[in-house]
């Protein structure tokens, strides 16, 4: 199906992943996503508290062809779920980022912690030390890495942005709790432009602020609400190549889509079909078929977004949108204007 | 202010809600008993009652209920406001009754409760309606296995007998079988939709469906009237029936003012206090069966006033009772399972009552093992002075001057856990165990451990099973 809506259309291209409590073929609860090297995905799978689930907690990694290529991190018991709690244990992951290297960096809120792991899963480090000073983190949310391989870190409960370099050490910061321009409220999600400019999801004051690359309001755009351009209590954000910028509205259900000054273009709200995996796993059992052939309204319930909590593009105009509580990906294709002519 | 103020603040707090901290309690008897009684009952704070938004970034599997449920009713109990809201959920919970151990579908679960919150302080008869609409209780009672021609009465009979009139009244039966069959018929048709299956992408919540070819159009006779009643007719025709008004007013009694006989008993037991159950009653046709004029008639009621600890409180009421006390998870953080372990040690595992029944009420939550952990959970969570509800209690005693005697310890400890009465033999013993040491400095380094102490064995007395 397209969206008919200039100056940008979007093709639904397919979903990819299931439920899947354990590990494998398939994702738990996905919070976050990351294009890697190639056609490779990294999903970041907060899975559940309920102790008999493990290990539930992991970041997948997948091919946009939805091959699974293999999964690291690991959950840990709520009680041991502390600071000292082992090289590579999640717990509240909330984002991923990958490096120059391809090396993910995963945030995790409430350990408070930056786990590092190369692009193959093998860990190899962890910085990040709770509190309010320079340096200091408390609850880290989204990741982005600019050109430079600096990282930009939205230190959610301290109300900031703060950057790091890929070592971990404390470079600046910018913000402090308000909803005045250029201050936030509980931010979550961050990309940066092609040009270095910095987009924040101010969650709690469900707007998107866009910064230069060294903290400098630029703009705003958002408000409260469930019209076009009104957010409620948006997540993730990401910018294309072109500076389109897409926000996952997450309690509102829908992706929306802005042009780079901010003015609203069009909102997806999900074409969901049966994934690769879906398939195999619904295959294995009969009797899930003949319920899912039963099931009234089955295609127009499914399809829809729920809890889409995080976006990211790629340089292939590719939109990947992070569902929650359904546990997959939809990929949507942004459309380029295309002229065929010549002779026949 | 009188500490009777305080004292009554406390006991309508512990049973329009799940009790509250002793500054709580000061600033709604600073502000009046009808007052806080007609705030609770239209509370006009944030719509949620507090940042639920906050919680729910880090609770993330309650991103349309898939998963969580049970956390997060646990979470609205301890941090709503609006507590009676809160309250109102579980007294329906516990009567109009599903089990998760059937549905295993919690989105569908959540619906319920939602209905509950919604409506749980409204009219009766729409909350009849909302729940023989409800997909969860359809799939739960089969009435979606209920056919035209072939009636399944399982849900025709509950709404009867444990849903509204009761098997019986002052020792006559409120219905026959033949009301029984006659009400089945007219839910006919009542159905759900068949359910997405929960793969690949996870469970959805079940909707209902009213299927009109599956309906019994016929005519029916219904406690004596007749007509071609559907389910709507039928819950009209039950709701102005007596035996409604006083099923209706007895659980209100039971959950908000003192103990009564197990339900089964309803029939031949007449209530305890007859002229209470009778106000309650003309209050529910006087107010076309709503619910919250019935309560606020009853808070404001001297057989409510009266009634402090006459009631044992339940596992739930319990545990959210010394959570808010002592004021944990009040910010999100991992491990909330344990609270449920605790609630399934103590006899009451949220969404999963033991029969349609219900929870058996009463003196029957207490038998030697719910009876430890009871104890031990309020014991540690009491004494355990990290707790910021703890500190407080610590911090307001310790302000009341250079030293406490063993009397004014004990004394001060019951009045910060909401004027707490016990009998004289028991603060004796208590008084006793706390003389070791004599008088106690309010600044000495061992003065938290001593009130956390006095505290612990304060919990683990018989008078503190009551509310």
């Amino acid at each position: 199906m397209v969206a008919q809506v200039a100056p940008l259309n979007f093709r639904y291209s397919h979903t990819i992943g299931r439920q899947e409590t354990r590990g494998g073929d398939g994702f738990f609860n996905p919070v976050a996503i990351a294009r890697g090297e190639g056609d490779r995905m990294y999903v970041v799978n907060r899975g559940t508290e309920t102790p008999v689930f493990y290990p539930c907690k992991r970041v997948t990694i997948c091919s946009v062809d939805e091959e699974y290529i293999g999964q690291f991190g690991f959950k840990v018991h709520p009680e041991d779920a502390v600071r000292s709690a082992p090289d590579g244990a999640l717990f509240w992951p909330t984002s991923v980022a990958l490096d120059s290297q391809g090396n993910a960096y995963v945030a995790d809120e409430w350990l408070n912690r930056i786990s590092v792991f190369t692009k193959d899963g093998e860990w190899i480090g962890k910085w990040g030390e709770p509190g309010d000073g320079d340096g200091e983190i408390d609850k880290p949310s989204g990741l982005a890495f600019d050109a430079e391989d600096n990282l930009y870190m939205v230190d959610s409960h301290n109300h900031r942005i703060q950057v790091f370099n890929k070592e971990g050490q404390f470079q600046f910061k910018w913000g402090t709790q308000g909803t005045g321009d250029g201050e936030l409220n509980f931010p979550w999600g961050i990309d940066i432009d092609k040009n270095g400019d910095v987009f924040v999801a101010d969650w709690r004051n469900d707007r998107i602020q866009k910064f230069s690359s060294d903290g400098t309001f630029l703009m705003k755009f958002g408000s409260s609400g469930k019209g076009p351009g009104e957010f409620n209590r948006p997540t993730g954000i990401a910018v294309d190549k072109d500076g389109a910028i897409y926000v996952a509205d997450y309690k509102n259900d829908r992706l929306q889509v802005f042009n780079s000054s901010g003015v609203f273009i069009t909102l997806l709200t999900g074409e969901a079909t049966l994934s690769k995996w879906g398939k195999e796993r619904v295959e294995i059992d009969q009797s899930f078929i003949r319920a899912r052939a039963r099931s009234q309204g089955l295609d127009e319930r499914e399809k829809v977004f729920q809890g889409p909590i995080s976006v990211d593009v790629d340089d292939q105009g590719r939109v990947f949108v992070t569902e929650v509580p359904r546990h997959r990906v939809q990929v949507f294709l942004k459309q380029s204007p295309e002229f065929h002519g010549g002779p026949l | 202010m009188a500490e009777n103020d305080i004292a009554l603040m406390g006991h309508l707090m512990r049973r329009a809600g799940f009790g509250a901290q002793y500054e709580e309690l000061e600033t709604r008897a600073a502000k009046g008993y009808e007052e806080t009684v007609e705030e609770l009952l239209n509370p006009k704070d944030h719509p949620d009652g507090m940042d639920l938004d906050l919680a729910e970034r880090y609770f993330i599997e309650w991103n349309h209920f898939v998963r969580g449920v049970p956390e997060y009713i646990t979470w609205r109990m301890i941090n709503s406001a609006r507590q009676l809201e809160e309250k109102i959920v579980l007294f329906w919970h516990g009567i109009l009754c599903i089990s998760d151990s059937k549905l295993q579908s919690y989105p569908t679960e959540y619906e319920e409760l939602e209905l509950f919150r919604r409506d749980g302080l409204g009219s009766f008869r729409d909350l009849l309606v909302g729940i023989s609409k409800d997909p969860a209780m359809v799939y739960y009672l089969d009435n979606c296995l209920s056919h035209k021609g072939a009636i399944n009465e399982n849900y025709g009979r509950e709404l009867l007998e444990l849903f509204s009139l009761g098997v019986g009244m002052d020792g006559e039966f409120n219905y026959t079988e033949d009301d029984v069959k006659e009400c089945s018929r007219a839910f006919t048709g009542w159905t759900i939709a068949n359910s997405i299956p929960q793969q690949p992408y996870g469970r959805y919540a079940a909707q209902f469906l009213y299927n009109p070819d599956d309906h019994d159009e016929g005519e029916k006779t219904f406690l004596g009237e007749t007509g071609n009643f559907n389910g709507e007719d039928i819950i009209d025709i039950i709701v102005k029936q007596p035996a409604t008004a006083r099923f209706i007013s007895r659980h209100l009694y039971n959950f908000f003012v003192a103990d009564d006989v197990e339900v089964p008993s309803w029939m031949d037991t007449p209530p305890a206090d007859m002229e209470t159950i009778k106000m309650l009653e003309e209050e529910y046709f006087r107010s076309d069966y709503n619910i919250k004029s019935m309560l606020r008639l009853l808070f404001n009621s001297d057989a409510f006033k009266n009634a402090r600890f006459t009631k044992v409180k339940s596992p739930i009421e319990t545990i959210i009772g010394t959570l808010r006390l002592v004021g944990d998870w009040a910010t999100p953080k991992p491990g909330m399972e344990f609270i449920f372990d605790e609630m399934k040690y103590m006899g009451q595992e949220i969404l999963n009552p033991p029969s349609v029944e219900g929870w058996h009420t009463g003196k029957e939550w207490i038998d030697g093992g719910t009876l430890v952990h009871r104890i031990n959970f309020a014991a540690d969570s009491v004494s355990n002075t990290e707790f910021p509800g703890v500190k407080s209690i610590i911090k307001k005693l310790a302000d009341t001057g250079p030293s406490l005697s063993p009397e004014n310890l004990v004394d001060g400890c019951l009045r910060m856990l909401g004027e707490y009465e016990i009998s004289e033999e028991t603060r004796r013993m208590l008084v006793d165990q706390n003389s070791k040491g004599g008088e106690v400095l309010t600044d000495s380094d061992d003065f938290d451990t001593t009130v956390a102490e006095a505290l612990r064995m304060i919990v683990a007395t018989k008078e503190y099973l009551y509310a």
